[in-house]
């Protein structure tokens, strides 16, 4: 509670900020996630296109640089629809509602230390909350309302079961990404992400916390609807998912609240798993340190961001599409499951060491016992019988099942009125003989095998 | 509340940003109305509003992520506190999660996380 009280040093840095510095940063920060939605539609595109063989956007601008400004502005010049059964309003705030809370996530995000902006000593960070990542889930889960109106609000079908399945998806998989950063937070001891940065200074928790990272990592594309989580605007099953029915601005909207929490998430991850705007590794040796100062972390946090945000194409331009089902399953039955195992490893190692007094070395020691026990414990364990199924049926390429050589078709209602209607004397019994003559004949043409599996002398 | 003056400075700011985007999009349009549609259905009419029916599973999703976000909301303050309190309270924690973790597995085994 007294930690809360007094403050950090970065708070009580960015306590007494000038007026016009909070008012400069907060239009930097919004300047720079505009500008990194416009490039990052770029960079998808060019990335996306190198990695099937194509060229990508080249026309606008220096390698096509400025494409997305110019779909942008295409964009306003598209005529407005509204479907007919929308409900007006919640139609019309929906992509609002799904825009602001993606700009407010960044204000927590400390992007570098202290530095001094025309002789006023402040931290590169609009604000530190000591609530500060409790603040990010915040706004993402508002954000999801967007979506989830969108699409109800429409009238449409395709739109409501993209809106239902990114709301199922974005709850399941916030639950994963919560157990990911209550570990982050348990080494830490804070939830103030300046907090969480300084506390990487001697390591980044992406190597105390492999697990946790891996569980973030995942459960973040699941967030923000990316491939090959991307179920709630999936193409080939729901045409455009929740944004079927918005054209024009409103359209460009969703757009930018979509790209916009990618950088956030990312920023994120950088934040909690790599060190924030440290210097990497064999930089921060470096003249004792000094790439950890001044202007130059700003660097090192944008290259950590824009990595993250490669992986996000890399990720698409990589993995099909999961189906709903196996993407369900992965979030409730796997990742869930496992970050709270994982939790309850990492809560007791960390209350083993505080209070018992019990080193990492020894805790080492016995968890590489353990594994060698489980190890050898999984070589004794016999094999799985696998069942080896004889299948009757010819399979051809796929393993989806032909109909066998002898199957007795009966003939369609029309032939057999004809033929009924022709052979009138000598009764309708006699066209099912005839199929099964010309069934055994086609049987005695094929392997041998199958006239014994026919059962018939 | 002060911490949060900024925070609010930049939601306004994103307000103003949808704000113009919505004025631009009515000031270089050449139809004022929004063309009146039917819903998207790849040329065919809807028989039903689409709200009307849909399946129930989303209703036991949304419960069970309720229970996961509650013990979540417990979580944070615990993971910041742990530390300090030491074994007491990861026994607590543990008592906890047990309890929750009994209902998932009923869940579970009920079929509430089967999809097809």
């Amino acid at each position: 509670m007294t930690r809360l009280a007094q403050g950090t040093p970065v708070q009580e840095l960015l306590a007494d900020d000038p007026l016009w510095l909070i008012i400069g940063k907060v239009i930097a920060i919004f300047a720079l996630l505009v500008v990194m939605t416009l490039f990052m539609i770029w960079f998808e595109r060019r990335v996306v296109a190198r990695m099937q063989h194509r060229i990508g956007p080249n026309r606008v601008g220096p390698f096509g640089m400025l494409q997305s400004l110019a779909d942008g502005l295409k964009l306003a010049f598209k005529e407005d629809i509204r479907p007919v059964l929308a409900d007006k309003w919640v139609y019309f705030l929906a992509p609002v509602i799904s825009t602001i809370p993606a700009f407010l996530a960044f204000a927590v995000i400390p992007m570098g230390p202290e530095v001094s902006i025309f002789g006023e000593r402040t931290a590169l960070q609009l604000v530190d909350l000591p609530v500060g990542v409790l603040v990010v889930l915040a706004v993402a889960a508002v954000g999801v309302y967007g979506i989830v109106l969108s699409g109800w609000s429409s009238g449409s079908p395709y739109p409501l079961l993209g809106s239902l399945r990114s709301a199922a998806q974005v709850i399941s998989y916030e639950i994963a990404m919560g157990l990911a950063i209550v570990s982050v937070v348990l080494y830490s001891g804070t939830l103030s992400t300046a907090g969480i940065v300084e506390a990487q200074a001697h390591g980044w928790f992406f190597w105390l916390l492999p697990i946790s990272f891996v569980i973030y990592m995942a459960s973040m594309v699941g967030e923000t609807n990316r491939a090959p989580f991307d179920l709630p605007e999936a193409e080939s099953e729901l045409v455009g998912g929740f944004h079927t029915e918005y054209s024009s601005l409103k359209f460009a909207l969703f757009f930018l609240s979509e790209y916009i929490n990618m950088v956030t998430v990312s920023a994120l991850a950088t934040t909690l798993f790599f060190g924030g705007w440290r210097a990497p590794w064999p930089l921060s040796a470096v003249g004792d340190g000094v790439l950890n100062t001044g202007w130059w972390p700003l660097l090192w946090f944008l290259g950590k961001t824009l990595f993250f945000l490669f992986v996000f194409i890399w990720l698409r331009g990589t993995l099909p599409r999961l189906r709903y089902d196996q993407f369900m399953r992965l979030g409730w039955k796997v990742l869930v499951p496992v970050a709270l195992l994982w939790f309850l490893a990492v809560s007791t190692i960390r209350a083993l060491r505080t209070t018992q007094g019990i080193t990492s070395q020894q805790i080492l020691i016995v968890g590489g016992i353990l594994l060698v026990a489980l190890l050898l414990v999984t070589f004794l364990l016999p094999d799985r019988a696998v069942r080896h199924e004889e299948t009757e049926l010819p399979v051809s390429g796929s393993d989806y099942p032909l109909p066998p050589p002898d199957l007795k078709v009966p003939r369609t209602p029309r032939v057999r009125r004809e033929l009924g209607g022709r052979h009138h004397r000598e009764g309708e019994g006699d066209s099912v003989p005839a199929a099964q003559d010309t069934g055994r004949t086609a049987i005695g043409s094929g392997p041998g095998r199958k006239e014994d599996g026919d059962g018939t002398p | 509340m002060g911490w949060y003056v900024p925070v609010m400075a930049l939601a306004a700011l994103g307000l103003a940003l949808v704000g113009a985007t919505y004025a631009i999009g009515l000031l270089v349009t050449v139809q004022r109305r929004p063309l009146v549609t039917p819903p998207f259905l790849a040329g065919g009419l809807p028989r039903e509003h689409a709200v009307s029916r849909f399946h129930v599973r989303w209703y036991v999703v949304t419960l069970l992520f309720l229970a996961f976000d509650m013990e979540m909301v417990f979580m944070y303050p615990w993971a910041v506190v742990v530390a300090e309190v030491g074994v007491e309270a990861v026994v607590e924690m543990f008592t906890f999660l047990a309890v929750l973790l009994a209902g998932v597995v009923y869940v579970w085994r009920e079929g509430g996380l089967r999809w097809t």
